[in-house]
């Protein structure tokens, strides 16, 4: 008797005699056996087992596998195909336009699904994802004032320190409100300006789940002068050497130490950073104390509540805070909001973003376009098959009589549209693993194809190719299959049914075709106006130098006397924000106003008006012939000169 | 005789089903093309060479009894039928008339 313990593994033994057919099942199998007996004498059971599994499946030959169906459905199936497959040749062209144009159309919608689903992806990833919020700054009176993304820097802790049953974790990021920090590694002589730096909080690999590829993810925040970097920017500073525990000097005076490596933030992170510096080392540059005031907000922060907790409870609990905590003079216009993290990407346009978000109408537009497209392109498939379909009464009324059944007949035409669907679907995904590089540089993200291969949707393509093909073979099928025999193969005329509904869907095709055309159009239109549209200051000729926190700043006048020296320099000014980007917020009292309100401000230097070619209503800019306007003068433009309550111009000076 | 056409292999696999008459099954099948030829056939190349075989009425087959080899299965022996002992004949009779047709000199040196 066979040793059980040279039994070939039971389970590809099974799978053999599912797919294999019973008359060949005994033979083939005791070959198998025999082979596999020999060979674990000879060679062993790994050896065996090894060579068994790739017999198995080289035994499973055509003529060795179980048919699913009788022999009579594959003849047929033959026959469909051979029929099929005549039709596309004899038809090129007619074919190639109808192939191609739903592969085009599902080109089209399958990339627009791509997208859409990488922007409903954004910040989920992290295991407690809908417990994050985001601390969010009202800070408005009359209507004016900021919606501030970041809040002050003492809010996030005390917020835990008050509510510790509430709150799991916070973490804060700061970066000095600069557009690029200094960064460099002297060793190697590389330096940098790096828009992407934050300091933060100890937690924040506890709030958040970014990946750690060196350092310890408890610890490595922990102390002054720590620094985190990405996998990227470690062969940018450091090449291939070993990053950890290497120097870079941050604007020039402060060493920070390399204690980790994170993996490169995903691009569905509605932050994107490079460096995470230890929030500590913020006390080298605030001279041992980190602000502590309650009116400058620059921090953005996060906080992770517990399972149970309602965020709108908690927020009306954070009123209390405010009442405790922020100054007597904008107490009355602060309301601190959670903005659930998932919620950020698409539906935050705050004052403040860390980076600008994106807006969830794209989203509809988008999803709208692409269920518009999808559309006309099953409609442009069903017309052209049907229409063609008309034509083949011949074919059906001799198939008839020589003895079709109507069942077969409609599985013959239904048959062949679901096989041109399923054509179109694959060059659709070709194309789509094509042209996703040159997508990703239009739309500025990194889809992977691989993505197309996730059961869900490729259930969902097949899904799809069966229901259009099902659909545009279904009508024909039938009107044809109904044909007088006798009359079609006399030659008479058919009398053509469904036109109505193909007129009706042809007329649905173009009305879209026509409203998507005359929509990009406008559109067109509406971004050429944003981009020339007068924003009431020239920027033609006008250089910008970032010199924040860099040694220009303190020596203002002597860099501009130089640079006037120049016969290429017309004027120089400085101001403290990108014109046009973004602009702080600051409480003024003008006369006759019981108590302080904010307004939005926007600190510039002399020359400011002549520089960027701003026209006065009255008065005058800044001038250096008047001492008190280094401290004293303010420039007000129109919109606030109303909210002042001023009868004109002229009077509010 | 456009149907006794016969692939290479399916002729040296008929020549060995002749050779070993009443011994041809599968496994000595196997063996035989090895030591002859030194080629190692799979077992599935051989099994759909003997299907092909049968369905040309070259080789026909039954099958022997169990025994106590493979798990006590039974064996498929092939053996040669007159037909494809015909194709085996003309095919052989084509080549030697065509080799004799060779010219004695090698003139791929010249």
């Amino acid at each position: 008797m066979t040793n059980p313990k040279q039994r070939p593994p039971r389970w590809l033994d099974r799978f053999f005699g599912v797919l294999c057919r019973k008359e060949e099942l005994e033979i083939l199998r005791g070959d198998l056996y025999e082979l596999y007996e020999e060979r674990v004498r000879e060679k062993g059971k790994f050896n065996a087992n090894f060579f068994y599994f790739f017999e198995v499946f080289d035994l499973l030959r055509p003529f060795a596998i179980k048919m699913p169906m009788g022999t009579t459905q594959i003849s047929m199936f033959h026959s469909y195909f051979k029929v099929t497959y005549r039709n596309i040749i004899n038809q090129k062209v007619f074919s190639f336009i109808n192939i191609s144009g739903l592969a085009i159309g599902l080109t089209c919608f399958l990339l627009i699904f791509l997208y859409i689903q990488d922007e409903l992806s954004y910040d989920r990833f992290h295991t407690d994802s809908e417990d994050i919020y985001r601390l969010a700054e009202l800070f408005e009176s009359d209507g004016v004032g900021e919606h501030s993304a970041s809040v002050p820097f003492p809010t996030g802790p005390v917020l835990m320190q008050e509510f510790p049953a509430e709150v799991k974790g916070q973490v804060r990021f700061f970066n000095f409100q600069s557009p690029t920090v200094a960064l460099a590694n002297r060793e190697a002589d590389k330096a940098f300006n790096e828009s992407r730096f934050f300091f933060a909080d100890p937690s924040f690999l506890e709030v958040f789940d970014f990946e750690m590829v060196a350092g310890d993810p408890t610890s490595a925040l922990d102390n002054p002068e720590a620094l985190l970097i990405t996998e990227s920017m470690a062969k940018k500073y450091f090449g291939d050497e070993d990053p950890v525990g290497q120097l870079l000097e941050f604007q020039g005076r402060q060493p920070l130490q390399v204690t980790g490596v994170l993996k490169d933030a995903p691009d569905n992170v509605h932050f994107q950073f490079d460096f995470i510096a230890s929030f500590s080392s913020l006390n080298f540059w605030y001279r041992g104390s980190i602000p502590n005031g309650w009116y400058w907000n620059p921090c953005w922060t996060y906080v992770k509540l517990e399972k149970n907790v309602d965020p709108r409870v908690f927020e009306s609990k954070m009123a209390d805070l405010v009442a405790k905590y922020f100054p007597d003079y904008i107490k009355e216009d602060v309301t601190l909001e959670l903005q659930p993290l998932e919620d950020i990407h698409l539906h935050s346009k705050l004052d403040y973003e860390i980076t600008a978000n994106s807006n969830v109408n794209n989203i509809y537009i988008f999803g709208a376009v692409a269920l518009f497209v999808l559309f006309i392109a099953a409609v442009n498939f069903i017309n052209l098959s049907t229409a063609k379909a008309s034509k083949r009464a011949k074919e059906v009324g001799v198939r008839k009589s020589l003895g079709s059944k109507k069942s077969q007949l409609v599985s013959q035409f239904v048959f062949e549209s679901v096989f041109l669907t399923f054509i179109s679907i694959l060059i659709a995904f070709g194309l789509v693993i094509l042209l996703l590089p040159y997508f990703n540089n239009l739309v500025e993200k990194s889809i992977e194809s691989m993505l197309l291969v996730q059961p869900a949707f490729l259930a969902g393509a097949i899904a799809l190719g069966l229901i259009l093909g099902i659909v545009s073979g279904i009508y024909p099928a039938f009107v044809l299959s109904s044909f007088n025999t006798i009359s079609v193969l006399k030659g008479e005329r058919v009398k053509s049914r469904g036109v109505q509904f193909r007129r009706l869907l042809v007329t649905a095709q173009f009305a879209i075709s026509m409203f998507l055309i005359v929509g990009t159009m406008v559109a067109i239109d509406q971004s050429k106006l944003l981009l020339n549209q007068d924003p009431g200051f020239e920027a033609d000729n006008v250089l910008m130098v970032p010199v924040i926190r860099s040694g220009i700043g303190t020596q203002y006048e002597s860099f501009r006397n130089t640079a006037l020296q120049s016969p290429f320099i017309k004027s120089v000014t400085a101001v403290e924000e990108i014109i046009g980007e973004k602009h702080q917020t600051e409480n003024y009292r003008f006369e006759g106003m019981e108590r302080s309100k904010p307004f939005p401000r926007f600190y510039v230097r002399h020359n400011f008006t002549e520089t960027m070619k701003m026209n006065m209503v009255a008065g005058r800019d800044y001038s250096r012939e008047f001492e008190s306007d280094l401290t004293l003068a303010l420039v007000v433009n129109e919109a606030m000169e109303e909210s002042m309550g001023r009868g004109s111009a002229e009077d509010a000076i | 005789m456009k149907s006794t056409q016969l692939g290479e292999f399916e002729e040296l696999v008929l020549l060995i089903v002749g050779a070993l008459n009443e011994e041809a099954y599968s496994i000595s099948i196997k063996k035989e093309f090895k030591t002859r030829t030194g080629r190692n056939p799979s077992i599935g190349a051989l099994h759909s060479a003997f299907n092909r075989l049968e369905k040309k009425g070259f080789l026909r087959s039954e099958e022997g009894g169990a025994t106590n080899e493979r798990g006590g299965r039974r064996k498929r022996f092939y053996r040669i039928t007159a037909f494809g002992r015909k194709a085996l004949d003309y095919s052989y009779e084509l080549r030697t008339t065509l080799y004799h047709d060779l010219p004695k000199v090698n003139l791929a040196n010249d």
